[in-house]
């Protein structure tokens, strides 16, 4: 099992590596930090451009650039801003735990919940629950996540209106200013409720499907066949025949989606207005500041490899398969 | 440990010469046995003109990758194939064409075998077409004939047509540039008896007629012996014994042989259950006593 | 083709929403040239709730928003096309190249998957984006970063379809007739990937869509004065509450098109694969005999299993036909068929797992108790206990999850308490070593995937002796074993029967095998028992013409070649 890890977390470190020349190349030849500055009317001086460009260590070869930034970024330096006296690495830095919250609670909350609604489903093909849920599934697949939580967001205002009281928070992910103690982990909660509502029900869509064909299969598999003729009880049957075996494919989809989670909570931090990675984002992006850009894209695959990485190991726990083979 | 027979050898259609193929281990395996698998070792036979050589073999004989080696579908490691005289992996272009066209297969699945999304007109002018042949449907009607199925099948699919015909299509798809050397892999253990039977005779019927070659591989020694002049036995890599179907038969001389034949059920009460009852093998079962392969260590 | 052409026409859901799908089309492409409006129009109609002459009422400067919101679908319906082409032609061709050839190639295709899919595509294509539409590059250049950034999950798909298509037999047939890789992968390959590669392109137009509106949402897809659905949203954002209209009618748009997507892909799924009945082996009650005799307990008659009238139709199909069959306690009965014969479903109707297209009909009575038509639970008070079953697939049949030891602890603590861990445990290595499987200790804490195949179907029988059944009922326990290692499961069966006194019933298809275990022989043809009688009989004087054919075509060895000349 240790091996196992071992092997997959130098893997990691490759891929990561890899994502990184890629998102470098990508940004630096098709991004040009300057291009605001230089269609500015009237024309900036070419001293001054040529001065931002030394600034940013634009004039070096690509490779160059690249060590130069990959350095920075081993020690904490994403490199210079755009924007004077940002420092992308602290500003970042807080953003990160902000938006982790969110992404976490969503992800575990979409998939408890698409756990067993898509084995209830299952187990009960074409009958009520299932000719319930198998609709509802498909609704929620076809829900854009911006028009989702705009609605509930605006839903929450005319609720919060109507009654009088703050029933639900709508905007930032926590108040200003902090309240103290217990009130600011009550406060933080408030604020997470509907953002997770609206990332973990686009989420629980898709996995409850997948969820629902893996326990669907395994229900027909033999040896499901073989519990029930050995006389085993139905909850166990259920529990370890069919259960268990169908969290391998789950977990498998669960890791691939992640980056999908991470887009989507981009898009919900910004109906919510939350201070999280994805205003960064988007702030990041209209103001043509590559390097957070690329500070931003490495943070998120660095959180989708560390996921992968969990995910290969809950894996190797769920199924002895790849636990003898692989380690 | 071979008993040759000397009636049949020249002139040779088919002569395999030493065929070794070693896989690497995975790694988990190689902890706990050697790091090569040798899926075959040392392996040599030959095949004369309208002869049927039969091959039986459990899984994991190495028989597989036997074929797959003749087919070319695979590189042995060291070793020698020599078809028509030539080893068809020196050759390139032409000639090796060639040499193709007198090569075909029949596989086991006749459900797999065939394309799900062509005809059987499309099955049948494949062969020509790849080898830049005439197409005719008058030639696919005269192949459809010798199998015995209607002119009605050209325009279906396959998955119209029963196991037993499939079967049938497969074999007249085999059959469409008249090669001199048909290798058949397990070609009738995925039908029912009564339809198998129906296919080893087209399949006699067939070599009398065209004096074409079979190398007939399965884990059958019976359907082996209903088909084939000689036999061959393999296992763990090895051909273990070589020989006339009757002799083999008739005075088996290896344990595996010997355990193959008190294997196969025979319909008769009586002689059955005479039988001791094996619960497991009755002779050492590694391949420790097979003779250690050639090139063992090297890869 | 036809056949999933008519499928699809049958499908109800699929063919409504591609109706709605269709409308919609059209709608976009029809009705602007002929609408009063155009989406740039501005009328002194400020903020207009619906009306007949603003179907859709007005935004805020006066515009009409359906004119706005078909402008709004073209741009979405182009984009999401364009995106979908793209992904789909990149996807296609690598994933078949990577499929076919493997090795490097494959490594290479899916380290970039990896790659691609390791990037939030949402935050790329903002980027990428902002720097396309901000330069007036419009749509295209939109649906080539959407469709470069896509083509992943099509890439996967069609890799996976192509490894598994790679090992069948046809594509061997092609290469030893020797075909290029260029034919093997153009004939053979993408015309048998196509019906996913449909599939996959229809969801993915579906997602497309959002992923366009989700950008123009953001600001970084389609940008003023043009308009999408996504930016219509998000200029509605404040007025849910105050102007709905705006915010609503986009946005459900979009939801209609996109489930009307998913729902012809759904249909297209089924209509190229159609999904048999689901099989639930769990359900509490099973369609059975709707015509049951209550049973009188025959004094005189100790069969322990005597079926009667038994007939399983699957519709119309009669699969089996009104079969009779009985077995004495010991006594071991062989059921002798071909394929399509109806003897699995037989064994299957006697421990009540028949699938649930299938109806049952007649009278399965074990030691004098009805079984037809019990419950789930009923049924628990004879399956393993007092029926136990071994299956065709030694391969399948043990849970890949769970340790030979703790399947073995599962079958002996039917009940909640019952055995100690350590009891179970030896008992398991007593039934374990009773039919000859060697290191049974340590067998118990290894997986079925370490074990060979021969040695899963010897565990499966141990497993069925646990409880000292009534009744072994195998069905075809050998067919997926070699020659030898049949012999050796043979053996270990007739261990079994002995040790735990069962009757036993051998469904196979092989009448030779039979000779040496069964006591009697029932031979079964397209449904019906064409000849029952005993052992010695059947092999010395048959009755029926199909028993005698089965004898007289069966290759054999003995004798015959070695009289051959």
């Amino acid at each position: 099992m240790l091996r196992l890890i071992l092997r997959r977390l130098a893997s990691a470190v490759l891929v990561l590596l890899l994502a990184s020349i890629v998102i470098f190349t990508v940004i630096s030849v098709s991004g040009d930090p300057l291009a605001e500055l230089r269609d500015r009317q009237p024309p900036v001086p070419e001293s001054v451009i040529a001065a931002e460009e030394a600034r940013l260590g634009l004039n070096d070869p690509l490779p160059v650039r690249y060590l130069t930034w990959l350095s920075g970024v081993v020690t904490g330096n994403f490199g210079p801003s755009t924007i004077a006296n940002r420092d992308i690495g602290a500003e970042l830095g807080t953003r990160v735990g902000v938006t982790l919250r969110l992404v976490l609670l969503a992800i575990v909350l979409a998939l408890v919940l698409s756990l067993i609604a898509g084995t209830v489903s299952a187990l009960h093909q074409r009958r009520w629950p299932d000719l319930l849920m198998t609709p509802a599934a498909f609704v929620l697949l076809a829900l854009p996540s911006f028009w989702l939580a705009v609605l509930l967001k605006q839903w929450g205002i005319g609720l919060n209106n109507l009654t009088g009281y703050q029933l639900f928070y709508t905007v930032g992910e926590a108040s200003v200013p902090r309240p103290e103690g217990f009130a600011l982990v009550a406060d933080i909660g408030g604020h997470l409720v509907l953002p997770t509502i609206v990332l973990a029900l686009v989420h629980f869509a898709t996995w409850s499907r997948y969820q629902r064909t893996a326990v669907a299969e395994a229900l027909a598999a033999d040896h499901v066949r073989f519990a029930v003729l050995k006389g085993l009880t139905r909850r166990r049957i259920i529990r370890s025949y069919v259960v268990r075996p169908a969290l391998i494919p789950i977990v498998t989809i669960v890791a691939l989606d992640l980056p999908v989670v991470f887009s989507g909570a981009v898009i919900t931090e910004t109906v919510f207005q939350w201070r999280g990675m994805g205003g960064f984002l988007l702030e990041s992006i209209a103001l043509r500041d590559t390097n957070a850009v690329l500070a931003w894209l490495l943070v998120a695959a660095t959180a989708v490899v560390v996921f992968n990485l969990l995910a290969d190991i809950l894996y190797g726990l769920v199924d002895p398969r790849v636990r003898y083979a692989k380690s | 440990m071979t008993n040759q027979t000397h009636a049949s050898e020249p002139p040779e259609l088919l002569r395999v010469r030493d065929l070794v193929k070693h896989y690497r281990a995975p790694r988990a395996a190689q902890r706990h046995g050697p790091p090569i698998v040798h899926a075959l070792c040392s392996v040599s036979f030959s095949i004369g003109p309208a002869q049927t050589l039969g091959i039986v073999g459990e899984s994991g004989s190495g028989k597989t990758t036997l074929l797959r080696t003749i087919l070319g579908l695979q590189k042995p490691t060291a070793g020698r194939v020599l078809f028509l005289a030539k080893d068809a992996s020196q050759l390139k272009g032409a000639s090796a064409r060639a040499l193709q066209r007198e090569l075909s297969v029949v596989f086991q699945d006749p459900y797999t075998s065939l394309d799900p999304r062509m005809t059987v007109a499309d099955i049948l002018a494949e062969p020509a077409q790849i080898h830049g042949l005439a197409v005719s449907s008058r030639k696919a009607l005269a192949l459809l004939d010798q199998v015995r199925l209607p002119a009605t099948s050209l325009r279906r699919f396959p998955h119209e047509f029963s196991g037993g015909q499939r079967q049938r299509i497969a074999i007249a798809r085999a059959l469409a540039l008249d090669p001199k050397l048909i290798v058949l892999d397990e070609p009738v253990s995925a039908l029912d008896v009564s339809v198998q039977a129906e296919i080893l005779k087209l399949l006699k019927e067939l070599q009398q007629a065209r004096q074409v070659s079979y190398l007939f591989v399965a884990h059958d020694l019976a359907v082996v012996a209903d088909i084939s002049q000689r036999v061959g036995v393999m296992y763990g890599g090895q051909m273990v014994e070589l020989g006339a179907t009757e002799q083999v038969i008739a005075d088996p001389q290896h344990p595996y042989t010997r355990e193959l034949l008190a294997a196969v059920p025979v319909p008769d009460p009586r002689i059955e259950r005479a039988k001791p009852r094996m619960l497991q093998r009755q002779w050492p079962t590694e391949t420790d006593n097979l003779p250690p392969c050639p090139h063992g260590d090297t890869l | 083709m036809a056949v999933t052409v008519r499928r699809f026409l049958r499908h109800k859901v699929g063919m409504v929403a591609l109706g709605v799908l269709l409308i919609v089309i059209l709608a976009a492409i029809i009705v602007p040239p002929l609408w009063p409006y155009d989406y740039t129009d501005i009328t002194p109609q400020l903020s207009q709730a619906p009306s007949v002459q603003h179907p859709m009422g007005t935004d805020t400067l006066g515009r009409d928003l359906f004119a706005l919101v078909l402008r709004g679908m073209q741009q979405s319906l182009l984009i999401a096309f364009s995106v979908t082409i793209i992904a789909c032609i990149i996807g296609v061709v690598l994933g078949v190249t990577a499929g076919y050839f493997g090795s490097f190639i494959d490594a290479t295709v899916m380290r970039a998957v990896d790659l691609v899919l390791t990037l939030p595509t949402l935050a790329l294509a903002a980027f990428l984006g902002s720097l396309v539409t901000g330069r007036g590059v419009s749509w295209l250049g939109l649906a080539m970063v959407l469709g470069s950034l896509m083509w992943t999950s099509v890439a996967r798909l069609v890799r996976g379809v192509v490894l598994s298509l790679r090992e069948l037999a046809f594509v061997d047939a092609a290469r030893v007739m020797g075909a290029s890789p260029t034919r093997i992968m153009f004939r053979h390959l993408v015309p048998n990937v196509s019906d996913h590669i449909v599939v996959a392109g229809t969801l993915m137009f579906g997602v497309a869509i959002l992923a366009e509106s989700s950008l123009s949402f953001l600001g970084f897809g389609v940008q003023p004065p043009d308009t999408s659905l996504g930016l219509l949203v998000a200029n509605a954002q404040s007025a849910v509450l105050t102007r709905p209209w705006l915010f609503y009618f986009p946005g459900l748009l979009i939801i209609t098109i996109v489930l009307s997507v998913n729902y012809v892909g759904e249909g297209l799924r089924d209509a190229f694969n159609p999904k048999s009945s689901p099989t639930n082996p769990l359900a509490t009650t099973r369609r059975r005999s709707r015509n049951r005799k209550p049973q009188m307990r025959d004094a005189a008659n100790h069969a322990v299993l005597k079926v009667t009238d038994l007939s399983v139709r699957f519709g119309p199909l009669e699969a089996v036909n009104s079969i009779s069959l009985e077995i004495q306690p010991g006594e071991v009965v062989a059921l002798v068929g071909e394929s399509g014969s109806g003897k699995s479903l037989t064994g299957l109707s006697l421990v009540g797992l028949l699938p649930s297209s299938a109806v049952g009909t007649g009278s399965v009575v074990f030691a004098g108790e009805e079984l037809s038509g019990l419950a789930f639970e009923q049924w628990r008070k004879y399956r393993g206990r007092r029926i136990a079953m071994i299956l065709q697939d030694p391969s399948t049949t043990l849970n890949p999850v769970l340790t030979v030891g703790a399947q073995f602890e599962d079958s002996m603590k039917l009940d909640s308490g019952g055995v100690s861990r350590a009891e179970a445990r030896r008992r398991a290595v007593e039934l374990m070593e009773s039919v000859a499987i060697k290191d049974a200790e340590a067998r118990l804490d290894q997986y079925p995937h370490q074990l060979s195949g021969g040695m899963r179907q010897r565990i499966a029988i141990a497993l069925a002796m646990v409880h000292d059944p009534d009744l072994i009922i195998a069905d075809e326990p050998t067919t997926a074993l070699d020659v030898t290692v049949q012999a050796h499961v043979m053996a270990t069966l007739a261990v079994a029967r002995e040790r735990t006194g069962a009757a036993m019933l051998f469904i196979t298809h092989d009448l030779a095998l039979v000779a040496g275990i069964a006591d009697r022989v029932a031979v079964m043809h397209q449904g019906v028992i064409v000849e029952e009688s005993d052992v010695f009989s059947i092999f010395d004087n048959p009755q029926a013409d199909y028993t005698k054919r089965l004898l007289s075509l069966a290759p054999r060895i003995t004798g015959k070649a070695v009289e051959k000349p």
